[in-house]
C-alpha cells in the first residue's frame, strides 16, 4: 500500500490519490450509463407514469439509485436491464400509491402534446388507447414495441411466467386494433 | 400450425420467425396479410410510444448526482489537522507488505493513526451515509457520535473508515465490501481488534491498546454492526 498526498477533493471526506482514481472511473462509467440510457429511461418513464415532471422525477431517482449501487453492476451488457427494473421498482414506491390512472389525463392535453409527439391524428387516436390501456398490458408492450425487449426478457424483468407476458402481449394488441378499427369504422361514417 | 395459432403467435410476438410459422404464412394468405396489418400497427405504436426528451436531459441528471453526492465543503481546521496529521504518519511510516485483511487493515491503520486522536468534529448522518453508499452500506440506525468519515482503499477494495466516540471509549469502524467466513481478532502493538462477518461484507472494531480497559470487541461489533445495513436496491 503506498501512501500518497492527499487531496482536497470536492467534497466533505478525506480520499487519497488513489481512491480518486477509483471514484474517477466510477464517474465516467456513470456518466457512460446516463447519456446512454437516460433517453430510453425517460421514455419508459413517461408511459409509466403518464406525466412528463413525474418521469423527470422517476429518471433521476434511478439514476440516483443506480450511481449507488453501480459497483453491484457487474457487466455493462446487461445495464439497459439492471436500470429499468431500478426505475421500475422506484416507480412501484412512489407512484403505484397514487394510483394514477390515465383516464384522468385531459385527452385534449395529450392532442395538443404536439412538441413531444408526432401530431398525425391517426398516431394522436392511438396515443390516447395506448393511454387507456391497462398498465399490464401497456407496460410490456412499450418495452417490445420501443426497445425491442424479447419474451424472456420481459417475463424475468416482470418476474412473470412467458405465457402470461404473451397472453398480455397478446391482448395489447386486440385492444389497440379494435380501437383503430373503431376509428376508422368512425371516419367512414362522418364522410 | 393453424391460423389461430399464427394468429396468436404474432399478436404476442410479431418478430419471432418460426419454421412452423413461416410454412404456414408461405401457404396462406389471410394471414400473411394479418402478419402485415400487425407489423403495420407496430410500427404505428413505435410512433405514438416516442416521446422527445427534454433538451440536456442527461446533463440535468448529472448534475443531479453531482450535487447529491457532494456534500457541503470541510471547515478550514478540519482540513489543516488532515494535512499536519498526514505529514507526521507519512515521518512514522514504514512500509512492508500486508497480506491477510487484518494486516492491510494495520498497515492502514497505521498511515491514519492521527484520526483516532484526531479532532473531535462531529460528522453528519448524511455523510456518515455518503461514505456508506460507496461501499454499498447505509445506515439502519444512528451509529452516535461519529467524529470521523472517510472513504479508503484497503487492498485496492473501497472501505468506509469511521472513528466513533461511545463514551470515554473510541473505537475505529472499518466497513469492508469483502465477506469472511469467521471472526478475526487481531492484536498489534498499537491496535487490537476484531473482524466479524457483516451484510455488506466484514466489518472491523479496533481500539487503541493504550486503553485503559480491554473492551469486549463481539458486543461492541454487534452493536455498531446493527446500526450499518447493507443497502438495497
Amino acid at each position: 500500500m503506498v501512501v500518497r498526498p492527499l487531496k482536497e477533493p470536492s467534497w466533505n471526506i478525506l480520499v487519497s490519490d488513489k481512491v480518486l482514481d477509483v471514484m474517477a472511473n466510477k464517474q465516467a462509467r456513470y456518466e457512460n450509463l446516463v447519456n446512454a440510457y437516460s433517453p430510453w429511461l425517460y421514455r419508459y418513464a413517461y408511459w409509466l407514469s403518464g406525466e412528463k415532471s413525474a418521469a423527470e422525477d422517476l429518471v433521476q431517482e434511478t439514476f440516483l439509485r443506480a450511481w449507488r449501487f453501480l459497483d453491484s453492476l457487474k457487466d455493462e451488457a446487461s445495464a439497459k436491464s439492471w436500470l429499468t427494473t431500478i426505475l421500475r421498482r422506484e416507480n412501484a414506491r412512489k407512484y403505484e400509491r397514487k394510483q394514477f390512472q390515465y383516464s384522468d389525463v385531459d385527452m385534449d392535453s395529450i392532442s395538443s402534446e404536439t412538441k413531444e409527439f408526432d401530431a398525425r391524428p391517426e398516431v394522436s387516436a392511438l396515443r390516447i388507447a395506448l393511454k387507456n390501456l391497462p398498465g399490464k398490458y401497456r407496460e410490456p408492450l412499450v418495452l417490445q414495441v420501443l426497445e425491442g425487449y424479447s419474451l424472456k426478457e420481459i417475463a424475468d424483468m416482470f418476474d412473470l411466467p412467458r405465457n402470461t407476458v404473451a397472453t398480455r402481449l397478446h391482448r395489447a394488441r386486440q385492444k389497440l386494433r379494435s380501437v383503430l378499427q373503431d376509428d376508422t369504422a368512425e371516419n367512414r361514417q362522418r364522410r | 400450425m393453424n391460423c389461430l395459432e399464427f394468429r396468436q403467435l404474432k399478436l404476442s410476438d410479431p418478430d419471432c420467425i418460426s419454421e412452423e410459422a413461416s410454412l404456414h404464412q408461405s401457404g396462406c394468405p389471410e394471414c400473411a396479410r394479418f402478419e402485415r396489418e400487425i407489423h403495420e400497427l407496430d410500427a404505428s405504436v413505435h410512433m405514438a410510444l416516442t416521446v422527445a426528451v427534454p433538451e440536456g436531459f442527461a446533463a440535468k441528471v448529472l448534475l443531479n448526482q453531482s450535487l447529491q453526492a457532494h456534500p457541503r465543503r470541510p471547515k478550514r481546521w478540519y482540513w489543516m489537522s488532515m494535512a499536519a496529521s498526514f505529514f507526521f504518519a507519512v515521518v512514522l511510516f514504514q512500509w512492508s507488505p500486508a497480506e491477510t485483511l487484518d494486516e492491510e487493515i494495520i498497515t492502514h491503520l497505521d498511515h491514519e493513526a492521527h484520526q483516532v486522536h484526531g479532532n473531535s468534529g462531529d460528522i453528519s448522518e448524511d455523510e456518515v451515509r455518503n461514505v456508506l453508499f460507496a461501499v454499498g452500506g447505509d445506515i439502519d440506525h444512528s451509529l452516535g457520535s461519529v467524529t470521523y468519515a472517510s472513504i479508503c482503499l484497503i487492498d485496492d477494495m473501497l472501505v468506509a473508515h469511521f472513528v466513533v466516540k461511545d463514551g470515554k471509549e473510541t473505537y475505529t469502524l472499518i466497513v469492508i465490501p469483502q465477506e469472511i467466513d469467521e471472526n478475526m481478532p487481531f492484536q498489534t502493538r498499537h491496535w487490537r481488534g476484531l473482524i466479524v462477518p457483516h451484510p455488506t461484507g466484514s466489518l472491523a472494531v479496533i481500539a487503541s491498546t493504550q486503553t485503559e480497559s480491554i473492551p469486549d470487541f463481539l458486543q461492541v461489533a454487534k452493536r455498531y454492526g446493527a446500526s450499518i445495513k447493507r443497502a438495497t436496491i
